[in-house]
């Protein structure tokens, strides 16, 4: 077995820059991750579509009872979350951590702000007596507002994660790199709402 | 050191996987998936016309089954290594993974039982296809946390880097993937039955990309630890290993 | 909470945060039938917004998830899966109208 281990420690931290003109967000696994996981949902919308063809008038009378409006106000808040985790990563890259955790706070309470939007377009529902299983429509709808709303509740343990980190005293570059990955990881979760919402909410 | 056995384990993976596609999907004819939702009679039918065919298919996908099992200690050996004395994840892959090819012998068992005499009462032959099926496609519970272990594993190996990271993340996708395997006793059609896109073909892939890369890694992780026992004996000591290739 | 000398945000990030919110309030406008009643006005407009959500989605990528400054592979990876998949969709969604 090697015994180098202990001769090279700088070498294991991932460096912060290790080329002025490109960078690595994070680290290249969780491009990996994120690609795959792109390329899960993109198969799942194109089935949705694929369906929809098949059963066009019950699709779109169930679409009709559906609310833009909360779709459309739970874009703008991931936007905004986005927004705020950009400042976070600066904040945290530049070594100011107090302004960085504000922002992690705001990304925060965007994330609570989704799910008080959510329950109560679920409950709506519910109480209108639409349940996943009541059509094809429905099962697309709950299904993919189900699947990334589980995303987004693993991104809230991102978000937690990245604010320990603000807590540190001394950041290293495996620090940033891994709050990058954390940062990388919010992104997807607002990115794949930026489509569900047209598709779901609005494509008629 | 015995790295042609590693080798071999390695390879049972893949081949595993490719005994699947023909047991499972080429012979028994499930893949796409018969649907959950046809009638009692409907799946007789099945049963009665392709007797053969499905019992000889399923017997090919139990034997592929064990061979899930050598790829499993090839994992199992290389995160030990990362861990060192006290591996609680390396042995927690272990068990949870070693269930894998009971999670899919014991639904063929079902399945066969379906298939042994499909004349008799078409509701019953309907029962012990929904015994097989249900499971077969919907038995994650333990290779869920098992992904999860070996991902974890994976990444918190900074020092030897005996996997390389992408497929600890590699592995925390699979997991995500899984996760729509939960809904299919809810759906008897639509993407979350069990023959939908989101418990079947996502699963499929991911799944026999797991036995694929696995396979790849362990194969690589065993190469490269006879490479470097190969150095350590060698009377000059001046070669460092070399650093871990940038993917892409 | 950011006063206008601090560069935690620059003021692309803010143009590009300013052009998605605009961007969600054309395509919420446009998905709740404003002028396009007819049937083929329906499929353009929903085409319009699935290609708008694909270009919101390149903006994520290069200014919120910094792939503007990533090796080109990566970026170029993430690229082709906005460019396929968008014509995916739109092709699978006129392909059902």
């Amino acid at each position: 077995m090697s015994t180098t281990i202990d001769e090279r420690p700088a070498a294991t931290a991932p460096p912060v820059v290790p080329d002025a003109r490109t960078h690595v967000p994070g680290e290249i696994g969780i491009w990996v991750f994120i690609l795959l996981d792109l390329a899960t949902f993109a198969a799942l919308f194109a089935a949705f579509l694929h369906d929809r063809g098949g059963d066009a008038e019950l699709y779109a009378a169930s679409q009709a009872k559906l609310s833009q409006d909360f779709g459309a106000l739970n874009t703008l808040i991931l936007l905004t979350s986005s927004l705020l985790v950009v400042a976070g990563v600066r904040g945290i890259r530049a070594g100011r951590l107090r302004e960085a955790r504000l922002a992690l706070y705001g990304a925060v309470a965007c994330a609570l702000a989704f799910c008080v939007v959510k329950v109560f377009e679920w409950g709506g529902k519910f109480a209108d007596d639409i349940t996943p299983t009541t059509n094809g429509f429905w099962e697309y709808y709950f299904g993919l507002t189900g699947i990334h709303l589980f995303h987004l509740l693993i991104g809230l343990g991102v978000l937690t994660f990245m604010l320990r980190r603000t807590r540190k005293a001394q950041l290293t570059g495996a620090d940033v790199a891994n709050v990058e990955t954390g940062a990388s990881f919010w992104h997807m979760v607002d990115l794949i709402w930026i489509v569900i919402f047209p598709l779901l909410y609005l494509a008629h | 050191m015995n790295v042609t056995m590693q080798r071999l384990a390695a390879w049972c993976g893949p081949v595993a996987m490719i005994g699947f596609l023909i047991g499972w999907g080429a012979l028994c004819g499930f893949i796409p998936m018969p649907s959950s939702s046809e009638s009692a009679l409907e799946v007789q039918r099945m049963y009665l016309d392709r007797q053969t065919l499905i019992q000889v298919g399923l017997v090919v996908t139990m034997l592929a089954s064990a061979l899930i099992a050598p790829l499993i200690a090839g994992v199992f050996v290389h995160l030990r290594r990362i861990e060192g004395q006290n591996a609680v994840l390396a042995y927690t892959q272990l068990g949870l993974g070693m269930l894998l090819p009971i999670l899919f012998i014991i639904p063929c068992f079902l399945l066969q039982v379906a298939a042994f005499r499909p004349e008799r009462d078409a509701d019953l032959v309907q029962a012990f296809n929904d015994a097989g099926m249900l499971p077969f496609v919907g038995g994650f519970y333990a290779t869920l946390l098992q992904v999860i272990v070996v991902g974890i594993a994976i990444l918190r190996d900074r020092e030897q880097q005996i996997f390389p990271r992408w497929v600890g993340w590699f592995n925390l996708w699979v997991a995500l993937a899984m996760m729509p395997d939960v809904l299919i006793f809810f759906f008897k059609t639509g993407p979350f039955s069990w023959r939908g896109i989101a418990p079947f073909y996502i699963i499929v892939v991911a799944f026999c990309a797991w036995f694929f890369i696995m396979g790849w890694a362990v194969h690589r992780a065993a190469t490269r630890q006879a490479e470097e026992a190969a150095r350590a004996v060698a009377p000059d000591r001046e070669h460092q290993p070399e650093p871990e290739p940038v993917l892409a | 909470m950011h006063s206008s000398d601090t560069k935690l945000l620059t003021p692309r990030i803010l143009v590009v945060w300013g052009v998605l919110v605009l961007a969600t309030v054309v395509s919420w406008y446009l998905g709740t039938d404003h002028g396009f009643s007819s049937k083929d006005g329906q499929s353009v407009a929903t085409s319009i917004v699935l290609v708008v959500a694909f270009v919101k989605i390149r903006f994520i990528g290069s200014d919120f998830m910094e792939l503007r400054h990533a090796p080109a592979g990566l970026r170029r990876a993430f690229d082709a899966w906005v460019v396929v998949v968008c014509l995916t969709l739109v092709g699978f969604y006129l392909g059902g109208q």
